[in-house]
């Protein structure tokens, strides 16, 4: 058995999907409300995503850790002519701290190959921003929101050691976002609604990352 | 340690936080729409108020409703201001009319303006065209005068003219600024008394309007109410008199005619055709009811001869009573068909044969009913058509012409002989009547009851007689197809029949029946004495009584002895009746305009015409 270190810490960027559901019928109504023709610029397109964890062993194959990550993504819709131009726009972000108990599938001196669940709070910050400005004349609105979510996010984590200290760090999977009702950041009670019902954050997609693991201490 | 090896990760969590969220999505630019800019000016419009494009002369309160043409751009805004005070502000998302009401109650008369803006889209399909922000401005200055004085009396004068489309009227208009409507009433005097308003205008210049709801064929009554905020003023009615058309008749041998129409114009006030015929003008024998207003034809059943029958057509409008058809007016005709046989005055029909002869003052026909078929003739001179006689047997016919007595073959019309009669223009005298026998005898009677027994062999005179009973010369008399029984009527009312003897006339009876005609049997051995009221027909050589019956409410007019029966009148006016000769039974009741014809068998002739009836039993 190689030695392993007791304290692990991860810092990764990644690239992940998102489903933004509700928020993409958000812009359709927009797009409904206004008199002109309206082209969608981005729609919550996949993006990166960042993370840090730390994991300790419990047991000989179990592992658990504590881990944060942010994700960001929006869309835009609007449209520019010679008399001024106008856009809708939604930018998200994710903070997501949580639990990652993990099993330690296979383990050698060359890798060691981890199975992990994170589960907890995911933070959501919802801003909007409708501009139109014609003749130059503009007028602007923006509106703050957010919403609070449980996710799971099964995964799968490669650790490569480069030396005692540092290790290359891979991971995979997929995120679920049970979804969080967006509302008013100041007023929980008002809730987002669309034809009656209420909107969601979607997080929900795949995850691909890549960083580096720098384990302290030793068994 | 551990609590200071701990911090230590927190603090390393804090700042790769703050690192992350520094990378905050960011949206990309706008794509540029790249469409062209409108031109500096947009296209003419043109607005009407009322449909008016002119001064707007106005007295009282009014709505006015205006018409924007000439741009097919939206129109966004309107804004309507009379002398400053916006009393019209036109926003294309308040879902408004184009519509206001100008109320000039506050100004004296004369002349002011209404600023009228236009704010129509530039149809660029831009940003700023679509939110209204990018539009072509018009600005409209629309004099207006101000008049409150009343009106005076405003009498329409109305006049009134057909045309494909109803009635179209057309009155003085009135164009004023209190005019407020025209409303055209209209009403039926004769089953519809309260007048109907059957249009509202308030175009003052709209000085014409066509009825076409009018109930058709009527006489129809319309006035023209003006109407003014002072109230109101009416003009002299007009009276237009609507008339059906294409009224038309076919008669039918039959008895029947075909009669067909225009169809009504207007179904809408339709309510049924009502069609009756009849002799006279003010009263008629059949009538027929038509509801459906696509039928434009009827069958009359009882036209009889169909000449001279008056067909009357009325359009009924919707929910007229009955009793009040009779007020309604329609259409008339009267039926004349065209002629099938000659035109003649007098027909005799021939015992033993299959033809008439057809008795005109200068012709006398040969005439094939069966056939309706003339195919022969003669031209005669005849003082009158009475002037003829046909022997019993239907072989030979004689007639009076100049003084002589012409007998002729009615097989060929061949002369059998001829010889000349009394001198009766010497003697001032006409001839009565003259009957020729089987037997070539020859009996005549002149105005002045004398008879003249004749041989028409060699045309000698067997005796002269005058036949006076009581003193009184006879009207009437002949003589029996053997030629030996002579009946006369007295002008004292008593009918005696006479034998010839060598010794002259020897009275055989007498009845006191006052006869409309004689009608000896073949055989000579009965007579049929016609009176007023009844038939007896008696015994030739005993002038005994055989049968009797009577003539209800008639007299005779023809008879068919080759088939035993008779034709006459009856006691209702324009109908005729059938007997049988021998028994007085009732064959057929007919519906005629004129009994002045013949019964040939199942034939009924008249001057020029044949009616062919259903075949007797």
């Amino acid at each position: 058995m190689p030695a392993l270190s007791q304290v692990s810490f991860q810092v990764y960027g990644g690239f992940a999907t998102f489903k933004m559901d509700g928020l993409k019928d958000l812009n359709g109504l927009v797009e409904e409300s206004v008199p002109f023709d309206i082209s969608t610029v981005d729609n919550f397109d996949p993006g990166f995503y960042f993370g840090a964890s730390a994991h300790t062993a419990l047991f000989s194959n179990l592992i658990v850790g504590l881990s944060y990550q942010y994700s960001t993504t929006g869309s835009r819709i609007g449209i520019k002519d010679y008399s001024g131009y106008y856009n809708f726009d939604q930018i998200v972000n994710g903070h997501l701290l949580g639990i990652e108990p993990g099993v330690i599938m296979e383990e050698t001196s060359k890798y060691r190959l981890v199975f992990s669940v994170m589960s907890g709070a995911l933070f959501t910050m919802i801003k909007t921003e409708e501009v139109l400005s014609v003749s130059g004349q503009k007028e602007e609105d923006q509106e703050y929101m957010s919403a609070f979510s449980i996710p799971v996010y099964p995964s799968i984590n490669l650790s490569i050691p480069v030396n005692d200290f540092i290790s290359g760090y891979f991971s995979a999977g997929y995120m679920v976002d049970t979804g969080g009702k967006v509302h008013l950041r100041d007023n929980r009670d008002a809730v987002l609604n669309i034809d009656g019902y209420p909107v969601k954050t979607g997080w929900t997609g795949f995850r691909i990352s890549a960083g580096l693991q720098l384990n302290l201490g030793r068994r | 340690m551990i609590l200071i090896h701990r911090l230590r990760i927190s603090l390393w969590l804090c700042l790769l936080a703050g690192l992350f969220t520094g990378c905050e999505y960011q949206p990309h630019e706008l794509p540029v729409n790249d469409i062209d800019q409108p031109p500096a000016d947009g296209p003419p419009i043109v607005m009407s108020l009322n449909d008016m494009n002119d001064t707007i002369r106005i007295g009282w309160k009014r709505e006015f409703h205006y018409d924007i043409t000439g741009t097919d751009k939206r129109i966004n805004y309107v804004n309507i201001a009379f002398e400053g005070e916006i009393i019209h502000n036109y926003v294309i998302d308040n879902q408004q009319t184009f519509t206001f009401t100008l109320d000039p109650a506050e100004y004296s008369n004369g002349n002011y303006h209404l600023n009228i803006s236009i704010f129509t889209s530039t149809g660029s399909g831009s940003i700023a065209d679509k939110v209204g922000a990018e539009v072509y401005i018009y600005e409209l200055d629309w004099p207006v005068y101000v008049d409150k004085t009343l009106p005076e009396y405003s009498n329409s004068y109305l006049v009134a003219a057909h045309s494909e489309a109803g009635i179209d009227l057309t009155w003085t208009s009135f164009d004023h600024p209190n005019f407020i409507s025209y409303i055209v009433y209209r009403y039926y005097p004769f089953f519809q008394s309260e007048p109907v308003a059957v249009a509202t205008i308030t175009d003052p210049l709209q000085n014409s309007f066509t009825d076409s709801t009018f109930c058709e064929g009527q006489i129809i009554r319309y006035f023209i109410r003006t109407v003014t905020p002072a109230g109101y003023s009416e003009g002299q009615d007009i009276v237009f008199s609507d008339q059906l058309h294409g009224l038309r008749a076919t008669w039918n041998s039959n008895g029947t005619a075909d009669v067909t129409w225009d169809k009504a114009r207007n179904p809408e006030s339709f309510g049924k055709y009502y069609i009756y015929s009849g002799y006279r003008s003010t009263d008629f024998i059949e009538e027929q009811f038509i509801e459906d207003p696509d039928q434009n034809h009827a069958r009359l059943l009882n036209a009889g001869f169909g000449s001279g029958l008056y067909i009357f057509l009325k359009f009924i409008p919707k929910g007229v009573p009955s009793e009040l058809y009779r007020n309604l007016s329609g259409i008339e005709i009267t039926l004349y068909p065209q002629a099938m046989l000659p035109r003649f005055y007098y027909a005799h029909n021939l015992n033993g044969h299959d033809f008439m002869l057809l008795v005109d003052l200068d012709k006398i026909y040969r005439y094939f009913p069966g056939q309706v078929l003339t195919d022969n003739s003669i031209s005669v001179d005849l003082e009158q058509y009475w002037h003829v006689s046909v022997s019993g047997d239907g072989n030979r016919f004689a007639y009076y012409q100049n003084e002589e007595f012409f007998i002729r073959s009615t097989e060929d019309f061949s002369i059998v002989s001829q010889f000349q009669g009394p001198p009766l223009k010497t003697l001032n005298r006409t001839l009565a009547r003259c009957f020729i026998s089987d037997n070539g005898r020859l009996f005549a009677v002149d105005s002045e009851g004398y008879g003249y027994l004749y041989n028409t062999t060699d045309g000698t005179l067997i005796r002269e007689d005058p036949l006076n009973i009581g003193g009184y010369p006879a009207k009437l008399a002949g003589i029996s197809p053997d030629g030996t029984k002579m009946i006369i009527l007295s002008a004292s009312g008593e009918t005696i029949l006479y034998n010839f003897t060598p010794g002259g006339w020897t009275e055989i009876g007498r009845t006191d029946i006052q006869p409309f005609g004689y009608l000896f049997s073949k055989d000579s051995r009965s007579i049929y004495i016609i009176g007023m009221t009844t038939l007896e027909k008696r015994d030739a050589w005993s002038f005994s009584l055989i049968t009797e019956f009577s003539l209800p409410g008639g007299y005779f007019r023809s008879t068919d002895p080759d088939h035993g029966r008779i034709f006459c009148a009856s006691d209702k006016e324009f109908e005729y009746k059938i007997l049988d000769l021998e028994t007085g039974r009732l064959l057929r009741t007919l519906t005629l305009g004129s009994g002045w014809c013949w019964l040939y068998d199942n034939l009924l002739i008249t001057s020029g015409l044949q009616l062919t009836l259903p075949e007797f039993e």
